[in-house]
């Protein structure tokens, strides 16, 4: 791995955050993780990238508590998270989103965000700090759509409401699953900027798969990259534009 | 405006709708009519009871007329008078036979045994989903219909239990409806009842917000048990006579016919579907036994009324299969249309 990167892990070393230790998901013989160790510290913002079927939302899911973990531990500020079922999960700090959008959609907008609000406040009271439903739909700047019903909102929209919602739990890691999936370059740019601006607001780490490698290199300070269910590479952007075992997997040819 | 006042005055609109249809069936109906009126409120209450449940968990329920059996038949051997349950059932377990309580504390009691039933029940049934949740709940109906049949020192087995004191009148039902209408707006709106419905919507994005599934479950599970045993106790206090077969599959499928029909997602959907299923229901009752209607002598045609629930049924879910409230409350009917035409002049969608 490449020292910067290792350089900056080790500065946020013990500064709290999500870390994995060796993490692994089989599914019968087949690694869907494998010996995963990932560091997201207070108010970093990291990328994990990788072709298609190599893990990424698998680690997600594992991190989460929607997929039980068959090997490794996983800590939230050196707290040991790794049996929890998702709903103790998100109660621990794990917030995330969902690649194929999960909104209450039946619900209307400012429900969808109460939901976790609720999990925050009678949960999470000691991190709690006394914003309404409707500052989390400021943050993403969707306040105009309030009281709409959730389902009907356009597809831009319901992923902010996802991160809105997330918001709402106070977390202490936020996991995006693909927030640009099926946007356009504006609306792209602006989610950039959003997430920025969760950064300087609050001080969660934030974990961003996506396929936008531009999204990605933008957005993030640190890039992990997965491959066939294993961390193959480490660094900062330019360490990894340059580094030629992602060049060969992900960007070789196939991708811009 | 809190919850509590803000659910109260989303209460007035139904609180009109019903106490209005009970005063002109009470000014104009005869005795028949105030019966079918009042008969009509604690089918509604237990609607209501099973649309807390039901209608904010999307966990589709077949056992929730087991609480008011529960519940009707409690209330039945603790009020009837000693000297004729030295009749009925002579040497009833616990020496039953040889005490009744006061009216209130026997609707306590109860309500009490049904709640204790469903606390127990709801640690078992919330844990499961989908089709195993339904067919437990069914199997609640099933356990509780048959000690209800074969426990017959107690409850006189298949034999109707007769004599039970008549205390209320439509008036009480109607008071008893309004404020289990209360109860349920309430809980819809409550951040366990906005959990739950995070549940029917989307269980694993409810779990990812923290959502205790099973707790909010069972805090619906208990309500909803607790409007179905005051309905089941509205109705025995009223007949004065029950039978096992008063709550069972005849009374589950009348009860889910009405919420499916209004829509289970909404207080309003029970109370529109209760309304219509319940005016439909006494139009074919009077088919069934071959009226002359315009000079041509009807055949009798027993079992219309099975035929008229089944229908609302399977077209209801065929066409509508979100009711006709959808996931709407009266309230919310105009300003939705109102929002839908303005979007149409601006030419969105």
């Amino acid at each position: 791995m490449d020292q910067s990167a290792e350089m900056i892990e080790s500065a946020v070393d013990g500064a709290g955050g999500l870390r994995t230790h060796g993490v692994g998901k089989h599914f019968g013989g087949v690694y869907a993780v494998r010996d995963v160790s990932i560091s997201v510290g207070d108010g970093e913002i990291v990328g994990l990238i990788g072709p298609n079927g190599a893990g990424k939302t698998s680690l997600m899911n594992v991190i989460s508590g929607v997929l039980t973990v068959d090997e490794g531990d996983i800590e939230i500020d050196g707290v040991s998270i790794t049996s929890l079922a998702t709903a103790d999960c998100a109660r621990m700090g794990v917030a995330r989103t969902f690649q194929n959008i999960r909104i209450f959609s039946q619900l209307d907008v400012r429900q969808n965000v109460q939901v976790a609000l609720t999990t925050a406040l009678r949960h999470r009271a000691s991190y709690a700090r006394g914003l309404g439903v409707d500052d989390f739909l400021d943050i993403l700047g969707i306040a105009d759509v309030a009281p709409r019903k959730a389902g009907t909102l356009p597809y831009g929209t319901q992923r902010r409401l996802e991160i809105a919602r997330a918001l709402a739990l106070y977390p202490r890691v936020l996991l995006l699953d693909e927030p640009a999936a099926g946007m356009n370059e504006t609306e792209t740019e602006a989610l950039m900027e959003t997430i920025r601006s969760l950064h300087d607001r609050f001080d969660f780490g934030i974990l961003v798969i996506d396929h936008d490698l531009r999204f990605i290199m933008n957005l993030c300070q640190r890039i992990y990259v997965m491959d066939m269910g294993a961390i193959i590479a480490h660094g900062i952007p330019a360490e990894i534009r340059a580094n030629p075992k992602v060049q060969e997997v992900y960007l070789g040819g196939r991708h811009d | 405006m809190s919850l509590i006042t803000q659910t109260a005055a989303r209460t007035i609109l139904p609180a009109i709708v019903l106490a209005g249809a009970a005063a002109l069936v009470m000014l104009l109906g005869q005795p028949f009519h105030e019966r079918v009126a009042y008969v009509f409120f604690t089918n509604l209450i237990i609607v209501l009871g099973l649309q807390v449940f039901m209608g904010n968990s999307n966990v589709a329920n077949l056992g929730h007329i087991a609480f008011a059996g529960i519940a009707g038949y409690a209330v039945a051997i603790l009020y009837t008078p000693v000297a004729l349950k030295a009749a009925l059932i002579p040497g009833a377990p616990f020496g039953l036979d040889n005490v009744a309580l006061g009216l209130v504390p026997a609707i306590l009691v109860a309500l009490a045994i049904t709640l204790l039933v469903a606390l127990l029940s709801g640690l078992a049934l919330s844990r499961l989903t989908g089709v195993a949740a339904t067919i437990g709940t069914m199997a609640l109906l099933v356990i509780v219909h048959v000690v209800l049949v074969n426990w017959v020192e107690l409850t006189r087995g298949p034999r109707a239990f007769y004599g039970v004191p008549v205390i209320f009148t439509l008036p009480w039902a109607v008071g008893a409806a309004v404020i289990a209408v209360y109860i349920a707006k309430l809980f819809r709106e409550s951040q366990d009842g906005i959990q739950l419905r995070a549940t029917g919507d989307n269980l694993l994005a409810a779990k990812a917000m923290g959502v205790d599934v099973e707790r909010v479950r069972l805090k619906a599970w208990i309500l909803g048990a607790f409007l179905c045993g005051t309905g089941g106790i509205l109705f025995t206090l009223f007949n004065g006579t029950i039978a096992p077969n008063s709550f069972y599959f005849s009374q589950t499928f009348l009860t889910i016919a009405m919420l499916i029909l209004g829509g289970m997602r909404s207080v309003s959907g029970a109370i529109t579907g209760s309304i219509v299923v319940a005016v439909g229901f006494e139009v074919f009752r009077s088919l069934e036994n071959g009226p002359v209607i315009l000079g041509i002598d009807l055949p009798e045609a027993f079992g219309l009324t099975g035929f008229f629930l089944g229908a609302v049924i399977v077209l209801s879910l065929t066409f509508r299969p979100m009711g006709l409230m959808g996931n709407d409350e009266w309230e919310d009917v105009w300003p939705a249309l109102r929002a839908r035409l303005a979007g149409r002049r601006e030419g969105r969608p």
